[in-house]
This record gives structure tokens, C-alpha cells and sequence, in this order.
């Protein structure tokens, strides 16, 4: 009856690993409870919901229905989904235009209406989720459809890239006392939307963790609450830059590979992104800027 | 085990199961039933538009649940009005199904049952994630919330005011669920008996006298072997209102409504708690 049943949402805790986009997952279901616009195309008098009241449905008149009803009517041919109003060329153009900007660290948040300067327009947070259900299910209803998907896919493709970057800058500077600051920066200025949150949620809470010195400390911290908490986020950090000082010293006399092993427990992806920057200084090349501030950090260790 | 599991479930689920076999005076009802009568739609009309909160309520509950690693309280009255307005929902149908009459009333069956689905669904999982973690921290959970109560002193006691109360309680586990948790525990004891304790020596001889310890016991306070959920790993995190205040370590600046959240559970729980932030599954 609905695609529900066929494909069942992951909800599966542990695992957020896969970052498929183009399964039926969890964020897609949240998504249909969003409001859309529909003129329906038949006689139906108000509708009771468990989860609220729909209708009176009459044929010519629009009204807001949750994205599953607008989907399940527009399947039967039943109804007209009127697009939501971000879902336009020119606005998702001037997404690009910022998202493309190499000056925006940012995503973009919000801006004015293109027809009217009056509302300012958020992408609201499943956009993603929305408008592939829409483009999918009534291309006929969006205008110029063909051109939208392909700049969804472009703004889709840069918010990527800068998330990796996002998350490069954080894996780096998460040792030191500016991990609170990197975190906070983090918090306040990365505007993720629920595919992101899918995409990454799962590489960044392990790379975190890593950081704090995943093997084991975790153990019973429940029971301390907090405070035991923040020992542990505190131990794994030390423990971290102790282990950076004395690769340095290895480095600093002649070169020995012990310095490898040594790293090893802390087994997280933040450890390709430390031997690259490691190998880096080595190697005495010309230094990027975030591993620049990280050399610079180790001096001031020593 | 698979037994008690079953029974649990069926006790929990008891409500949703029971929907199949709608009552015999709601088939009595059907005849006179009529999809267009103004009565029976006001009188349930009435019934969702008051409660509709609560389905907002269990997908809120639902999200955060899902992403958060250790059991949130729980608020029951959410979950029986849901089961009662699920019950409400199956019976309408059921009077529908049987007097289909016309193509109108057949769409508004197929929607019906459409949401049924969802709902269903979202209850089901809600519950499931629950026991889930309980099931992995089964003794932890059973010693931390003996009664499925956390209690808290109340920072704004009043001695002198009688209605003050001395504690605050939080509900973490229900009755049913409470009943599963202790079934649950008597099992895994007996299991890890059979397979492995009764094989170790009783008493383990420490250095010191008297603190030597029983191997045989699982919850030895001096072995810790009992783990707790993982409260220490980050969450990602969505601010619900603006002006959230940090309560945990550092002055970080206040939030603003949709702001991205990403802190280690333990410092945002009692924020998610009392509906300031949603986590993100």
C-alpha cells in the first residue's frame, strides 16, 4: 500500500555507518510528516487522523496535508501537489551560488523569497528527503524539474565536500584546548539537514571518541554521570598528546618506526588524517594551513 | 527465554494485537454506520483534535530514543493514549471495511489504514529500541532504577511547605516494562551460571585478608562487572528553541532554534530530558 511497508526504516542503533543515499531510511520517514499543499481532485469530507485533523477536501481547493497523504493521493491520481516554495529554480539557484562561494565556510541558512522579499525562506531540515520524494512521485507538478534535480545534486555534492572538510578541521585540532572551541564553532555554524546528519553522524561520533581515547575508558561512565564523564574526555586528550610529543621526539632524532605502533589504540580515522600531517612535517614541504596551526600547537607543547 | 520474551511482548503489544478482532458491538454498530454521518465524525473529530499533541509527543520521544545510547524516561501517558487512540482508529475501519459503499469511502479506508501503518510502526519501534536497551544493560538498569524510578532531590524543597516534595521522581521503565527487565535478569543469571560460573572456583583469595570476593556472583560490588549504557560518546543534537543555556562544562554561548548540537551525551542529557534539544537519529 505505501512504500512503508516495503521498506522498513533502519533504525538499527549501533550501525550508522552506511551512508547510502538512496535507501528508504529513517530520515525519509521522519520527512513525511512534513506539510505540503495539495489541490485535491475529488470530494471528501474532513478526514480524522490519529495524529491530527485533514480536510474538507474539495475538489479545486488547496489545502495542507502531511508528504505521505500528498503522496498517497498523488499516486492514484487523485491530486495536484503544489511544490513547496524553496522547491524553485531561481531560490535553489542562489543556494548554489552561496554553497559554490569558496569565501562561505558556512551552509547556507536562509534568504529572502524570490517573489516575495517579505519572508525570508529556510531549506527546511529533510529537504533533501522532500524533494526527492516530489521529484520522484510528480515531476509533472514542478516546474522545469529536470534542471532542479541537477542543481540539487550540485548543492548536494559541495555541502559534502564541505562537511569532509568541516570534519578534517575538527579531527585536527581536537587535542588541544581549541577542541572546545573547534566544537562550538562546530555547533554553532555547521547548518547539517538530516541527510548530512545520515551521512556523517556515524564517522564523526567515532572519530570524536577515538580522540577521547576510545579503548575501554567508556567503561562504566554511566554510573559516575557527568563529572565521570568529562575525567575520562580530559584522560583521553592527555593521553593523546603525550602520545603526539613522543612521536615528535622520535622524529626529532633519527627515524624510528616504534613511533607507529604507539599510536595504534587509538585505532579512529583521525590517525590517517595525524600520519598524513606527520609525514608532512617530515618530509619539511610546504605546510596547509589547519596542519600549519597543528605544528605550531605541538611546539608550544614542548 | 524466547518464551518470556514473547509474553512480554504480547503484554506490551497486547494493545496493537487486538486491534484485528474489533469487538462484536462495534460490528452491532456497523449497520447504522454511515461514513458520512455527522455524528460518529464529530464525536471523533473531538477525540483527535484534543490529543493530537501526543502523536507529536511520540515522534519527538521516538527520535531521541532511537539516538540516544541509554534509556530517556518515559511518559506512559503518552503511550496509552496513543494505544487508546490506535484502538479508537481500528474500530472506525473496521466499521468502514464493512459497509464500503462507495469509491470515497474506500479512499478514506486506504488512508486510514495508511496511517494505522505509521503509527503502528513508530509505537512498535519506540517500545522495541527500549527493550533493546534494556535487554544490554539489564542488570545496571535493574540497580539504578530498582522501583523504574529515578529519584532526585528537589532543588526548591521547602521545608516548610507541606506540598513541596523532598524528591523529584522520573519514571525510566514502566510496570510492563519493569516486569520484562526482572524476568530478563533471573534468565541471563541462570545462563551465565550453568555456562560458566559454576565452573570457577566459589571464593577468590585477595592479598589482604578479608577482602577476598566470590567469583560466583555477577554483581561482586568490588569486580564492577556490571557495564552501564555508554554515556560518555557524542550525539549529534538539534537546538528546539532559541536561548538554549548550556549547563554543561564552559561558557559556550547560547543557541538559537535549528543550531546544530554536537556534545557528549552526558552533558546534554538533562537539556534533551526537559525538551530543550532533540537528538538526531
Amino acid at each position: 500500500m505505501s512504500s512503508l511497508s516495503l521498506h522498513p526504516p533502519s533504525t538499527n542503533i549501533g550501525n550508522k555507518d552506511n551512508g547510502t543515499v538512496s535507501r528508504y531510511s529513517m530520515q525519509d520517514f521522519l520527512s513525511e510528516d512534513t506539510k505540503v499543499e495539495i489541490v485535491p481532485a475529488f470530494d471528501c469530507p474532513t478526514l480524522s487522523f490519529i495524529s491530527c485533523d485533514y480536510g474538507p477536501f474539495i475538489a479545486g481547493m488547496s489545502v495542507p496535508v502531511p508528504l505521505w497523504l500528498a503522496v498517497e493521493l498523488r499516486k492514484q491520481f487523485r491530486c495536484r501537489i503544489t511544490p513547496p516554495p524553496w522547491l524553485c529554480e531561481s531560490y535553489l539557484t542562489e543556494v548554489l551560488n552561496y554553497e559554490k562561494d569558496p569565501m562561505n565556510e558556512t551552509f547556507f541558512t536562509s534568504s529572502e523569497h524570490p517573489s516575495n522579499p517579505d519572508i525570508q525562506l529556510t531549506l527546511p531540515y529533510h529537504y533533501q528527503s522532500i524533494a526527492r520524494v516530489l521529484i520522484d512521485v510528480c515531476p509533472g507538478d514542478i516546474e522545469r524539474v529536470k534542471s532542479i534535480n541537477v542543481i540539487l545534486q550540485d548543492i548536494d555534492f559541495l555541502r559534502n565536500s564541505k562537511s569532509v572538510n568541516i570534519l578534517k578541521r575538527l579531527s585536527l585540532s581536537m587535542d588541544g584546548t581549541e577542541g572546545e572551541e573547534v566544537q562550538r564553532n562546530f555547533n554553532m555554524r555547521s547548518g547539517w539537514k538530516g541527510m548530512e546528519v545520515q551521512e556523517f553522524k556515524g564517522v564523526t561520533v567515532k572519530m570524536l571518541e577515538g580522540v577521547r581515547g576510545g579503548d575501554g575508558e567508556g567503561r562504566g561512565e554511566g554510573r559516575g554521570g557527568r563529572g565521570a564523564g568529562n575525567d575520562g574526555r580530559k584522560e583521553g586528550r592527555r593521553k593523546f598528546r603525550n602520545e603526539r610529543r613522543r612521536e615528535e621526539d622520535g622524529m626529532g632524532g633519527d627515524e624510528t618506526p616504534t613511533a607507529k605502533p604507539g599510536r595504534k589504540p587509538t585505532g579512529t580515522p583521525t590517525i590517517d588524517e595525524d600520519g598524513l600531517e606527520v609525514a608532512q612535517i617530515e618530509e619539511g614541504e610546504e605546510l596547509e594551513e589547519p596542519t600549519r596551526q597543528g605544528a605550531q600547537r605541538l611546539r608550544r607543547f614542548r | 527465554m524466547s518464551d518470556l520474551i514473547g509474553e512480554i511482548d504480547s503484554n506490551l503489544f497486547g494493545g496493537l494485537n487486538s486491534f484485528t478482532q474489533p469487538s462484536s458491538s462495534s460490528n452491532n454498530a456497523s449497520a447504522d454506520f454511515n461514513a458520512d454521518d455527522d455524528d460518529s465524525s464529530t464525536s471523533s473529530n473531538q477525540s483527535a483534535a484534543d490529543l493530537s499533541g501526543d502523536y507529536e509527543s511520540l515522534m519527538q520521544a521516538w527520535k531521541n530514543e532511537v539516538a540516544s545510547p541509554s534509556l530517556l524516561p518515559m511518559d506512559e501517558d503518552v503511550v496509552t493514549t496513543i494505544i487508546l487512540l490506535l484502538k479508537n482508529q481500528e474500530s472506525l475501519t473496521s466499521r468502514l471495511a464493512s459497509s464500503v459503499s462507495s469509491p470515497t469511502t474506500a479512499l478514506q479506508l486506504n488512508l486510514y489504514r495508511i496511517e494505522l501503518d505509521r503509527t503502528k510502526y513508530v509505537l512498535a519501534d519506540y517500545l522495541r529500541t527500549r527493550i533493546r536497551k534494556i535487554e544490554r544493560n539489564v542488570m545496571w538498569y535493574l540497580r539504578a532504577y530498582p522501583d523504574g524510578y529515578d529519584y532526585q532531590p528537589n532543588p526548591d524543597f521547602d521545608q516548610h511547605d507541606a506540598e513541596s516534595p523532598k524528591e523529584i521522581k522520573t519514571m525510566y521503565m514502566s510496570d510492563k516494562e519493569l516486569k520484562f527487565a526482572r524476568g530478563y535478569e533471573k534468565l541471563y543469571e541462570k545462563h551465565m551460571y550453568t555456562t560458566v560460573l559454576q565452573h570457577l572456583p566459589e571464593t577468590v583469595l585477595d592479598d589482604q585478608p578479608g577482602l577476598d570476593f566470590n567469583l560466583r556472583k555477577l554483581d561482586d560490588a568490588r569486580q564492577n562487572m556490571i557495564d552501564g549504557p555508554k554515556e560518555g560518546g557524542y550525539v549529534l543534537g538539534r537546538c528546539l528553541r532559541n536561548g538554549v543555556e548550556w549547563q554543561g562544562e564552559g561558557d559556550w554561548e547560547d543557541y538559537k532554534k535549528g543550531n546544530m548540537i554536537l556534545a557528549i551525551f552526558g552533558d546534554v542529557k538533562p537539556m534533551v530530558v526537559n525538551g530543550d534539544i532533540e537528538l538526531c537519529p
